[in-house]
């Protein structure tokens, strides 16, 4: 039973070795891409159920021992996490069913969507350090290549920022992996962390544990390392940086949270003081940068980096070991993370039907495309009941009348201003009276953007407090460290 | 011995982080190769070094006798080779394309998607 812990991963590959088969034939790269995304998310609802019901699976490849081989391991937040990759994967290769890409997007996304996938899923379930590190390239590379398809200029100048700065991380936790290696002799997360509370030197261990959260920031777009996500993720085509939007800063934060539990435990404490600083700044950052945007996508993306500031303030107080932080922190995590694929995906499609990204110059959207505008964009400010107000809530009861809590709330007040005046000026502005200026939106267009997006964002609306306790059990499992430990170290059943 | 190779890895990631503050691409994508290579020592060097004693044993023992190369972090060093290698294959590709399409090399004038 426990050998289902590799689909997440082996799903995706072998779509991927599908989609390639099928190179010639775009038609039926769709259909393998869609059935592929359609079985990871059974094979993601299956998993979840298992996990629920019985506990953590874990795996280690090869029948090693459990320090010894690649160990995989899915508790409850991994799953709650390969479900949401999962709902998004679907959503997006469903949107390359409808909308099919053609011109000089060429048929080269599906293969790519799908070993995206599978690096995302194998960071969510990797159980040792390195190989963690492989799944975080795997998704890293997909993502370059992803980002620059097409060739168009924007694309190419916001690849180029992404690629370098992306390098320097991986580079960054690569030479963590290799000075943990030497001090310890393992990188299993179980042992490691093991070694660690024992280790000495504390001063170097608390550089070591520097050096990765300090690799996980700049994947997790905190500031002082969040440039990057402004300058690259509205210059990819709207599917594209939906699906980004959706996953890979997650990603970041995920591993920070999942490292800072398992294997850096005995400096939990610094890494929250950092994760205070990093999330007050990158809060700032974001919801005061949002309001100086007039491109619509880079005004989301400034709004990602202030939801990813919250996010941090989560961690920090759910690694201090405040269970329902915590869990409001993955619940916040999954509805950011479906809400804004919706956003950036949308604000794409207006864009490339207006021709342009300039919000000074868009107007007249109404109907679905209005909706899917105001629905997210209210999620993602935290109007009750919605999923957003719920994390949110979580967050300031347990900082109760602190600076982060108001920095929480300004962070709201800041997104809301953002997007009244999107919504202002894309929505309450009746188009220019000229019949000749901006196109008419093609009715295919709207109706293909329609689908995927409403899957998402009714997820996101579902997200109440009935599904705040499976996060809250969620958070409880990966608070529970010595017991963790004791299930790695044990190895396989 | 160490101490040399401590002294290559701090010239290999201060010239790659030098090469890679540089205006033109070709210098950020040299700088890359750089760090990465530099990390790779990095960790050939944190693991302890030993001179010619590979990781073999003698029939009907279970350790080796004495210290030995670590089979585990070469493998280490070899898959992170092979993953900078893949991705300045991709680097280089992305540098022309760039080039091709903008017509420059400067990476100043690559900002027309910052405001």
């Amino acid at each position: 039973m426990s050998q289902i812990v590799i689909l997440p991963i082996l799903l995706p590959l072998v779509t991927v070795a599908g989609c390639l088969l099928a190179y010639a034939h775009r038609h039926w790269q769709r259909w393998i891409s869609f059935v592929g995304a359609g079985l990871q998310v059974v094979a993601a609802i299956w998993i979840f159920a298992v996990v629920r019901a019985r506990g953590p699976i874990d795996e280690v490849i090869g029948g090693w021992p459990a320090t010894l081989g690649i160990s995989l391991s899915i508790d409850l937040a991994s799953a709650i996490f390969v479900l949401l990759t999962g709902v998004i994967g679907f959503t997006i290769a469903l949107d390359l069913v409808l909308l099919p890409p053609e011109g000089r997007e060429r048929a080269d996304g599906f293969p790519l969507l799908h070993a995206l996938l599978a690096g995302v899923n194998g960071a969510f379930i990797a159980a040792d350090l390195f190989n963690l590190f492989v799944w975080f390239e795997l998704l890293l590379i997909s993502s370059f290549v992803l980002m620059a398809l097409g060739a168009e200029r924007p694309a190419l100048e916001g690849s180029v920022k992404y690629v370098a700065i992306n390098l320097v991380s991986s580079a960054a936790f690569l030479c963590g992996l290799g000075l943990a290696y030497g001090a310890c002799g393992t990188l299993s997360m179980a042992d490691l962390g093991r070694h660690l509370d024992a280790l000495e030197a504390t001063g170097f261990r608390a550089m070591l544990t520097m050096l990765f959260i300090g690799a996980f920031s700049i994947k997790a777009a905190l500031v002082p390392f969040a440039a990057w996500l402004p300058a690259s993720y509205h210059t990819a085509s709207p599917r594209w940086s939906g699906l980004f939007a959706g996953l890979l800063a997650k990603v970041g934060i995920y591993a920070i949270l999942r490292t800072g539990t398992l294997v850096f435990g005995a400096d939990r404490e610094l890494v929250a003081q950092a994760l205070l600083v990093l999330g007050a700044a990158s809060i700032l950052f974001g919801g005061f940068g949002a309001l100086r945007q007039h491109r619509l996508r880079r005004l989301l993306s400034f709004v990602l980096v202030g939801q990813m500031g919250v996010l941090a303030l989560g961690a920090a107080a759910g690694l201090r070991g405040n269970a329902s932080a915590f869990g409001g922190t993955l619940l916040y995590i999954v509805h950011e993370g479906l809400t804004m694929s919706v956003l950036f995906l949308i604000a794409g499609r207006i864009e490339r039907d207006a021709g342009s990204s300039d919000i000074r110059q868009i107007s007249g959207i109404k109907g679905a495309r209005a909706w899917l505008l105001v629905l997210p964009g209210l999620a993602v400010i935290g109007v009750p009941p919605l999923g957003g107000f719920v994390g949110k809530v979580a967050l300031i009861q347990t900082y109760g009348p602190d600076w982060p809590s108001i920095l929480i709330l300004l962070l709201s007040l800041l997104t809301l201003l953002a997007f009244a005046r999107v919504w202002t000026l894309l929505i309450a502005r009746s188009p220019a009276s000229d019949p000749d200026s901006g196109k008419e939106p093609v009715a295919t267009t709207v109706w293909a953007t329609w689908i995927p997006t409403a899957i998402s964002l009714s997820l996101a609306l579902l997200l109440t407090s009935a599904t705040a306790e499976i996060t809250w059990d969620a958070a409880k499992s990966m608070l529970a460290v010595t017991s963790a430990h004791e299930r790695l170290l044990r190895g396989a059943p | 011995m160490n101490l040399l190779l401590a002294l290559l890895v701090g010239t290999l990631f201060g010239t790659g982080v030098y090469l890679m503050l540089r205006r033109n691409i070709v210098r950020l994508l040299i700088g890359l190769v750089l760090l990465g290579n530099g990390t790779n020592l990095l960790i050939f060097s944190a693991i302890g070094l030993v001179r010619d004693r590979p990781p073999i044993t003698s029939e009907g023992d279970r350790l080796p006798q004495f210290p030995t190369a670590d089979p585990v972090a070469q493998a280490l060093i070899l898959t992170a080779i092979v993953i900078s290698f893949a991705v300045v294959a991709f680097a280089l590709a992305l540098g022309s394309r760039t080039y091709e399409v903008t017509g420059t090399e400067d990476l100043g004038e690559l900002g027309s998607t910052d405001s």
